[in-house]
């Protein structure tokens, strides 16, 4: 039996190292979110789901917004649309995130209706219980390397193959690019029309969800108390924006009630167009255009 | 709990350690253990189906006692009848119930009347056709005095709920399991290594193989109108090495598990598409249900005995009941049937243990006959899988029209990775054809290099597993 146990403990410890050297050294392209669960604790954060995580640069940031007073660098903590919805798991696991030792911080809260909507209208009482099961709202440990908390309640998101064969990659300050990617015509209007169908499948399912509008607010104002929140509203084409406006038609009066409220600023760049690979995720050199743009405004609201 | 999961993968440890460590002192501290154990692992999945598992084994247990306590022939025949009725009878309910309830109003309605027929919003109790099964070979092997009837209630609980196998098999003996609960387990490392080694194997052929197969299925399955012809092929072709792969992994794994506790499990499968014939596919694939059904149910009704065409009926019947044991559907009858139809003619010509040897026994590549017969035998098996996959019937057929009246050289629609995966298992299947798993090693010596194996192994999961899926035979 010692022999046994001996061999067994010998093969997890290989294992387990081999893990570690490759999650060290690839963990950006393995999986699309670990690394956000690697870094220390942050300060100036970038919120939203998945137009976020793959718009907003904290590089370009950091760089527009040298000179100014804010606690640099910026960290995008953005997820996707199935994980970042504003609720209590979700404010939880920002608290664990973020460092509380600066009140200078700059906080970027993306919005779209999507991400505060009501995804089970049937149920009668709505809650984050849908995604318990994923990160963030399922990690305790934000921040260790190798967290081996995140590995082992999240393995099934992990791609070892993409060592080979790269699709992403999420940088150490939290912004995913995508990589090695199709970009013809033909690709980008099946991607669009894809994703324009299930647009409408959300806009039938779905519904507006004040318990979300509650808790986007509670967000605001916990994140107020740590430096200056904006609320912005990514841009996407207008075949997305007509179908968001007819699901949620007074969804940018609602923002500017919440933003005036608080008495911060709502940036709307819905109308706007950058070059995006789907229709409503921006591609590396629209993302770099428009985080120099969002970087200005900011600038001016100073 | 499923074992392809991480709560299997600290479940496991935790009991093997209180297992050897802690209760090993006195066997039936250790045999409760495992029964703990097994209704814990059961119980991940829904603890209220424990109640059936615990009602059916003291249904057997207790039937087992009274079938031997019982002074007249009659009275032994009643207590194995009850217990029949009281375990299909559970069968009926959660597994056939609405299946012969629509059917009967299909029926009516195709002769024009329509009738309201009662069906029952009852989830299926995974594993019930197998622990099922399994208690019920105890009561009948008591009652043809083949075996003595247990007084140890912990030993039969046990042995009806034991963990490694409670939901998809291998269906054990009495015979064989039973007794392995009275006696004190050594643990042998050898025994525990190998078992180590058929769960590693077991779970590459599920993660790896199965699991890839099942994504290009799915989506050719779900709509097959969207695929070419040649995509069809490849999708009938994976779905063979999925059901293989899936079934098999899972009896790996269980019989590995059950090697770490010192048991020994009954081999489940043995390479059956390198089958030369039919008949020697049926004697390697899912061999405790088809040697169940061989003792209990076709040789009662006279098995290969009798004139023509009561062998005809014996082997229609019992692949037909064998086709319906997974599911309640006609398309798994009709799956039955269709082996039955492939295996009559080797059967009525005397030809059906023709091949009970290890093909290429001794020679390393088989002959170029083996080698169309072992197509051949795949071929046909692949055909009647479709019949086992499609929704109904009509579709199998659609299916298969279009397999052969479209066959033109268009390139397919569906990803090819798996055959690279199909093709390592195949390798390694074939280099351990004469041992009981495909992982032995036994030619292996040199340590270094079965570490290289293992870990090469553990990394061709870790990079190209699919996301998880459930074991397809939970649903049977």
């Amino acid at each position: 039996m010692k022999k046994f146990l001996r061999k067994i403990v010998l093969a997890f410890i290989l294992l387990i190292s081999l893990m570690t050297l490759l999650l060290n050294n690839y963990g950006g392209y393995i999986d699309p979110f670990y690394e956000k669960f690697t870094t220390p604790k942050q300060f100036s954060m970038i919120l939203g789901g998945s137009r976020a995580l793959q718009g907003i640069s904290p590089k370009v940031l950091d760089s527009c917004l040298k000179k100014s007073n804010y606690k640099l660098p910026t960290y995008n903590f953005s997820f996707t649309i199935a994980q970042a919805v504003y609720g209590p798991s979700f404010l939880s696991a920002l608290k664990r995130k973020l460092d509380t030792n600066a009140t200078n911080q700059l906080f970027i809260v993306t919005v779209n209706p999507w991400v505060l909507s009501n995804r089970t209208p049937k149920s009668k009482v709505e809650s984050d219980s849908i995604y318990k099961n994923t990160p963030p709202h399922n990690m305790n440990f934000m921040s260790l390397e190798p967290n081996v908390e995140y590995l082992v309640k999240n393995f099934r998101y992990f791609n070892f193959e993409s060592i080979f064969k790269k699709n992403y990659f999420l940088h150490k300050n939290g912004l995913s690019e995508a990589i090695n990617f199709q970009n013809d015509k033909h690709v980008y209007l099946e991607r669009k029309k894809n994703q324009i169908d299930a647009f409408k499948n959300w806009s039938l399912d779905w519904d507006i969800s004040k318990y979300r509008l509650n808790w986007l607010n509670k967000t605001i104002k916990y994140l107020q108390k740590y430096g200056k929140v904006i609320v912005v509203r990514m841009p996407i084409d207008k075949e997305f924006l007509e179908i968001e406006n007819k699901f949620w038609n007074h969804f940018d009066i609602d923002m500017e009630t919440i933003t005036k409220n608080a008495e911060i600023d709502y940036f709307n760049f819905s109308k706007n167009w950058w070059s995006t690979y789907d229709g409503h995720h921006l591609d590396k050199n629209g993302g770099k255009m428009f985080t120099t743009k969002l970087s200005e405004l900011i600038k001016l609201s100073e | 709990m499923i074992f392809n999961s991480f709560e299997f993968f600290v479940f496991l440890p935790i009991v093997f350690i209180l297992y050897w460590f802690v209760f090993n002192k006195k066997l039936k501290w250790q045999n409760l253990l495992v029964l703990v154990a097994s209704y814990i692992f059961y119980g991940w999945w829904d603890w209220r189906f424990l109640s059936l598992i615990i009602f059916s084994s003291f249904i057997d247990y207790h039937s087992g006692l009274q079938i031997v306590r019982a002074k007249t022939f009659k009275m032994r025949k009643s207590w194995l009848t009850f217990s029949m009725l009281v375990n299909l009878g559970f069968l009926g309910i959660f597994k056939y119930f609405n299946f012969f309830a629509t059917s009967l109003k299909d029926a009516f309605l195709s002769i024009g009347y329509e009738i309201d027929v009662l069906t029952l919003n009852v989830i299926l109790p995974v594993g019930i056709s197998f622990y099922t099964f399994q208690t019920m070979s105890y009561t009948i092997d008591v009652y043809r005095n083949k075996l003595k009837p247990t007084s140890d209630p912990i030993a039969f609980f046990t042995f009806v709920g034991f963990f490694p196998q409670l939901v998809a098999g291998p269906i054990e003996r009495a015979t064989n399991l039973l007794p392995q609960f009275y006696k004190a387990r050594k643990f042998n490392y050898n025994k525990a290594v190998d078992g180590l080694r058929q769960i590693l194997w077991g779970i590459f052929k599920k993660v790896v193989v199965a699991d890839n197969c099942a994504k290009a299925v799915n989506l050719v399955y779900g709509n097959p109108d969207d695929y070419n012809a040649s995509s069809l092929w490849i999708a009938a072709i994976f779905f063979a090495f999925q059901i293989y792969g899936d079934f098999s992994g899972y009896s790996d794994i269980a019989i590995g598990t059950s090697r770490l506790f010192g048991f020994d499990l009954k081999q489940n499968f043995a390479n059956p598409y390198f089958s030369r014939d039919i008949a020697e596919f049926w004697r390697r694939w899912h061999i405790s249900l088809s040697t169940w059904f061989r003792d209990y149910v076709y040789i009662p009704l006279g098995g290969s005995k009798g004139n023509k065409w009561s062998r005809i009926r014996n082997t229609l019947i019992i692949f037909a009941v064998s086709g319906f044991w997974h599911g309640a559907n006609w398309t798994f009858i009709f799956w039955g049937i269709l082996n039955a139809i492939y295996f009559l003619p080797l059967l009525l010509m005397n030809r059906n243990r023709k091949n009970t040897n290890v093909v290429a026994e001794d020679s390393f590549f088989p002959s170029g006959k083996e080698l169309l017969q072992i197509v051949f035998t795949f071929f046909m098996t692949l055909i009647a899988w479709v019949f086992f996959r499609a929704n109904t019937i009509t579709d199998a057929f659609v299916y298969i029209k279009r397999l052969f009246l479209e066959m033109t050289f268009q390139l397919p629609q569906v990803g090819l990775k798996p055959f690279a995966f199909i093709g390592l298992m195949l390798v390694v299947e074939w280099l351990n054809r004469r041992n009981k798993h495909g992982l032995v090693l036994v030619n292996v010596r040199i340590p270094v290099l079965r570490w290289f194996i293992y870990f090469f192994i553990i990394f061709v999961i870790l990079f190209y597993a699919a996301p998880a899926q459930e074991f397809i035979y939970f649903q049977f």
